[in-house]
């Protein structure tokens, strides 16, 4: 529906910096994408390396330490390099700890909506008909309702857990890789290729494997990258609202919330974490940009 | 066209029902007597029975849907826990303020759009363009509720110049109404922008100008019907944002409309409300994007002489 | 080259559904073959002549079982199928299809797209053997070992066919459609390409439908020809006969518009014979078909439908004027039919 040309007007790009060099795929990209790649890479590492040598303590209930500033230090605290949050706890450490948290649902979420909506656009394009006709308009209704209050109710009925978050994000974001897959079916499901292997006597599941899913593969890995970033954030809203992850766990939307309560005396507790994810969200852009340009 | 409008009608009455079916669905699988999840933990052993009853509870449960519909229907989702009162009327003497936002919203995304857009589209290409076009698709990724709390910080704690929350003055509207259409704003900027280039570039452009008709005149008469298409469209599923993201901006500043009060609804497991307050969302929601599309296909003869 | 009959269609009849148009056969259908006839016989070449969207490839489709027949009915040694019922596709019958671009799957090295028949049914070769016969089918092409290792982008036009005609090859099938299959390749390319298709008949003993716009290729490989206008058969024979002496006028209007070799010889031709736009499926002419762009359309052409007039052995038109002094005159003067004697 209207959702296409939202998506593509929302990746109108601002007029073309000069490139490196103009040429075949890996070449000629503009500085920002590799910068934003290595920065979205060192984000990935740190989740996954980083509380492995940093140990978060979340239970951790230490208030002579609460509320040190950056590059602060309070009595034999040791150096923080970005302060401590209320209870005490580094807040690198928490920052680190929500960065795992956070990319854990993204990445939960967009592979397993992308899967999902893979699947059912791959049925819907290449069978058409009747099923194909329902399916879709099961996109349309789902996508007709705003996500983050669906997830809201969701999370807020069923209790907060990663699992009900994942959950509600993907219910969120399947259709757009469904509408996806469908396209690319409906595009290959006519050409000649696909006709020879009928007649050599491939039948529909072998047509889906041999032929669509190859074709999809490009596109839904392209639009993961946006779909991360989304439900990053999305997490991050949640979690910020109360109805996302455990506030046990640390995630960046559950320190800005706790951080909400302090933001005139220790502000570097909900800005730091945000100026994070703002970080992380338009390098993904960027990337998922340039990425896109290729299809 | 008259086809066109029945079957969006259509849609939007399936859409509703399957947002408040959900509710059921949800609440239904919950453990414990949905009757008492309803009237909440203060409720006596009387009231629940007879709420039980009413709700078919000792029937099958295609009767408690069959009764659930029914209620709907007549507007009924019993009384809040929290308030005592009916839920729907709760929920309804919150909407003005949401409206209001979302107006006000909407009011200033268009203004900054609008002119942004042309600004940037008369000097294509130059250092500004490139700059606030970057800084308009890096503004637009920015978390909303971490917005929010950055104005906080700055305009309440620095430096006092706006009240910290809550619906009062003029200058209450400021923050909420900023950190609710941000990313519209950035996004119809850029598509303006796009659009009065497309625009300039064609060939009315050279006609006019070849007439000698200034360029701000051709822009603003040939444009603004081009235009208004992809502003719709793009305007169409924004909302869905602009309703998604009241509840956020409500909680954050503390206003009083339907978003805080579904969220205090979940978070106090007041079940009433939040069917109310869902049935209130799904209907405005779907009451809007019908309308859009309604709109949408007027102003695109494609859609409104046939579309099989 | 023997009378065995290996492919039969007969009196196909084909509706489409049309979303643009109402149709005449029904509301919203369109009839796009109107009782196709054709038989096929084991190595033989057919040609089946005929302007674009006259319905030579919604034929070709159905004769390989991948569209179904509304009525009428197909036949494949012993499996029929009649109305409603796609034809199973069988591996009897394989296709080479226009586009050298979109008939191989871009992600699939040559080799896999090779052996894709064997993957998909593993009793015809056993694994051991792929490699060997991999080898032999792209030399019989006339490509190169390696090749097989290449993915569709690396190669030309030409190879993309070779590399069709050889998947076509892989399952040893009794029939091959060629349907436009060198029409997009350039001129040179072409004439190899028709050369390895004969060669490999000669070698294969395999038979040939032979889709075709272009006469000149045509006449090179049919043993027969069928030509085709708005989804019927108007004359079918055998292809010196019919070359020589076209029975039907649009036999004629075809061949004449093929630029003469040495037009010095003679025979004063008057190109643009045919009048008009060809009609639309959904409203085709009343009685023949072809009257409305034709020279010698007469007010019995409105009226009945031309009866099939057989005009020697083997060779049948469907014209009122079939074999008649009048179309003679016609023929001699735009040159496609030398004065006899």
């Amino acid at each position: 529906m209207a959702t296409e040309l939202v998506l593509a007007t929302a990746q109108q790009e601002r007029p073309a910096p000069r490139r490196v060099s103009a040429g075949v795929l890996h070449e000629g990209r503009p500085m920002r994408f590799w910068v934003s790649s290595a920065v979205v890479l060192a984000y990935v590492l740190a989740a996954i390396f980083g509380p492995l040598f940093t140990h978060f303590d979340a239970s951790l209930n230490n208030v002579t330490q609460a509320l040190i500033p950056p590059f602060g230090h309070k009595g034999d605290s040791g150096f923080q390099v970005l302060g401590t949050d209320w209870l005490g706890r580094d807040l690198f450490q928490e920052m680190l700890q929500g960065a795992r948290t956070s990319m854990l649902v993204g990445a939960l979420t967009v592979v397993t909506s992308a899967v999902v909506g893979t699947v059912i656009g791959v049925v819907a394009g290449v069978r058409g008909g009747l099923l194909d006709g329902f399916l879709m308009r099961l996109a349309d209704v789902q996508l007709t309702f705003p996500s983050i209050v669906m997830a809201m109710l969701i999370v807020g009925v069923l209790g907060v857990s990663v699992l009900n978050v994942v959950l509600s994000l993907s219910l969120a974001s399947w259709v757009v890789f469904a509408r996806i897959a469908r396209a690319e079916a409906v595009r290959v499901r006519s050409l000649p290729f696909v006709d020879a292997s009928r007649l050599l006597g491939g039948g529909t599941v072998h047509v889906m494997r041999s032929a669509v899913l190859p074709a999809c593969i490009g596109p839904v890995g392209v639009y993961m990258t946006v779909q991360f970033a989304y439900v990053v954030v999305s997490e991050a809203a949640l979690s910020f609202l109360g109805v996302g992850v455990p506030l046990s766990d640390a995630s960046w939307g559950t320190t800005i919330n706790g951080g909400e309560a302090y933001l005139g005396s220790a502000w570097w507790i909900a800005t730091l974490p945000g100026i994070a994810l703002a970080v992380l969200v338009t390098c993904i852009s960027i990337v998922g940009a340039e990425l896109r340009r290729d299809i | 066209m008259i086809g066109y409008v029945l079957r969006r009608a259509f849609f939007s009455i399936v859409v509703i029902l399957i947002a408040v079916s959900t509710i059921f669905i949800v609440v239904r699988s919950l453990p414990g007597n949905p009757a008492q999840l309803l009237l909440g933990p203060d409720a006596t052993p009387a009231a629940i029975a007879k709420l039980s009853r009413q709700m078919g509870l000792d029937r099958g449960l295609l009767v408690q849907y069959g009764y659930f519909i029914e209620d709907v229907l007549r507007l009924n989702f019993g009384n809040s826990s929290q308030f005592g009162e009916p839920a729907l009327s709760v929920v309804m003497a919150r909407v003005p303020a949401s409206l209001e936002l979302a107006g006000v919203a909407m009011a200033m995304v268009l203004v900054v759009a609008f002119v942004i857009g042309p600004l940037l589209a008369t000097r294509t290409g130059s250092k500004l363009d490139h700059i606030v076009s970057g800084a308009l698709m890096f503004v637009q990724g920015l978390p909303g509720f971490w917005v929010g709390l950055l104005l906080l910080l700055f305009f309440v704690d620095r430096f006092g110049l706006l009240p910290p929350g809550g619906r009062s003055n003029w200058q209450s509207f400021v923050m909420p109404a900023i950190t609710l259409g941000f990313p519209f704003a950035c996004v119809l900027a850029r598509l303006t922008r796009d659009g009065f280039v497309a625009v300039l570039r064609s060939g009315y452009v050279r006609t006019a100008q070849a007439k000698g008709i200034s360029e701000w005149r051709v822009l603003r008469k040939h444009c603004l019907r081009n235009m208004l298409i992809p502003v719709i469209t793009v305007g169409g599923v924004q909302l869905g944002m602009l309703f998604s993201g009241a509840a956020i901006v409500e909680t954050i500043f503390n206003w009083p409309g339907i978003g805080q009060t579904l969220l205090n609804g979940i978070l106090n497991d007041d079940y009433s409300i939040v069917e109310a307050d869902i049935f209130v969302f799904a209907v405005g929601f779907v009451a809007v994007n019908f309308l859009v599309d309604v709109l949408y296909a007027y102003i695109d003869p494609r859609i409104r002489l046939g579309r099989s | 080259m023997t009378d065995e009959m290996v492919l039969e269609a007969r009196d196909v009849h084909l509706r489409l559904r049309d979303r643009t148009k109402k149709g005449r056969v029904r509301r919203g259908e369109v009839e796009i073959l109107a009782g196709v006839s054709l038989e096929l016989s084991r190595g033989e070449t057919l040609g089946l002549l005929g302007e674009s969207g006259c319905g030579k490839s919604t034929f070709a489709r159905v004769l390989c079982g991948l569209s179904p027949v509304h009525s009428g009915a197909v036949r494949f040694h012993s499996r029929v199928a009649g109305k409603g019922e796609v034809s199973p596709p069988t591996l009897g019958i394989q296709m080479v299809f226009q586009d050298p671009y979109g008939s191989l799957n871009p992600r699939r090295r040559v080799r896999d797209i090779l052996a894709e028949g064997w993957q998909i049914n593993r009793s015809l070769l056993a694994k051991s053997d792929w490699e060997a016969r991999l080898r032999q089918l792209v030399t019989d092409v006339g490509l190169r070992i390696e090749h097989l290792e290449r993915f569709p982008a690396a190669l030309s036009g030409g190879e993309r066919q070779r590399v069709a005609i050889a998947r076509a090859l892989s399952v040893n099938p009794e029939v091959v459609v060629c349907d436009e299959a060198v029409s997009a390749l350039d001129a040179s390319v072409k004439s190899q390409v028709i050369s390895l298709l004969e060669e490999v008949q000669s070698r294969t003993g395999v038979a040939y439908l032979f889709i075709s716009h272009d006469t000149t290729a045509v006449r090179q490989l049919a043993d027969r020809v069928a030509v085709m206008y708005l989804g019927k058969i108007v004359e079918t024979g055998p292809a010196e006969t019919v070359f020589a002496s076209p029975g039907h006028p649009y036999t004629h209007t075809l061949l004449a518009a093929v630029p003469k070799l040495r037009p010095w010889r003679g025979g004063s031709r008057r190109p643009g014979m045919v009048k008009g736009e060809i009609p639309s499926f959904a409203s085709p002419p009343s009685g023949c078909r072809f009257r409305t762009r034709c020279f010698m359309a007469q007010d019995v052409c409105a009226a009945l439908e031309p009866p099939e007039t057989a005009l020697s052995d083997g060779h049948i038109a469907a014209c009122h004027f079939a074999g008649s002094a009048g179309l003679e005159q016609v023929a001699v003067s735009i040159g496609t039919t030398r004065r006899a004697r």
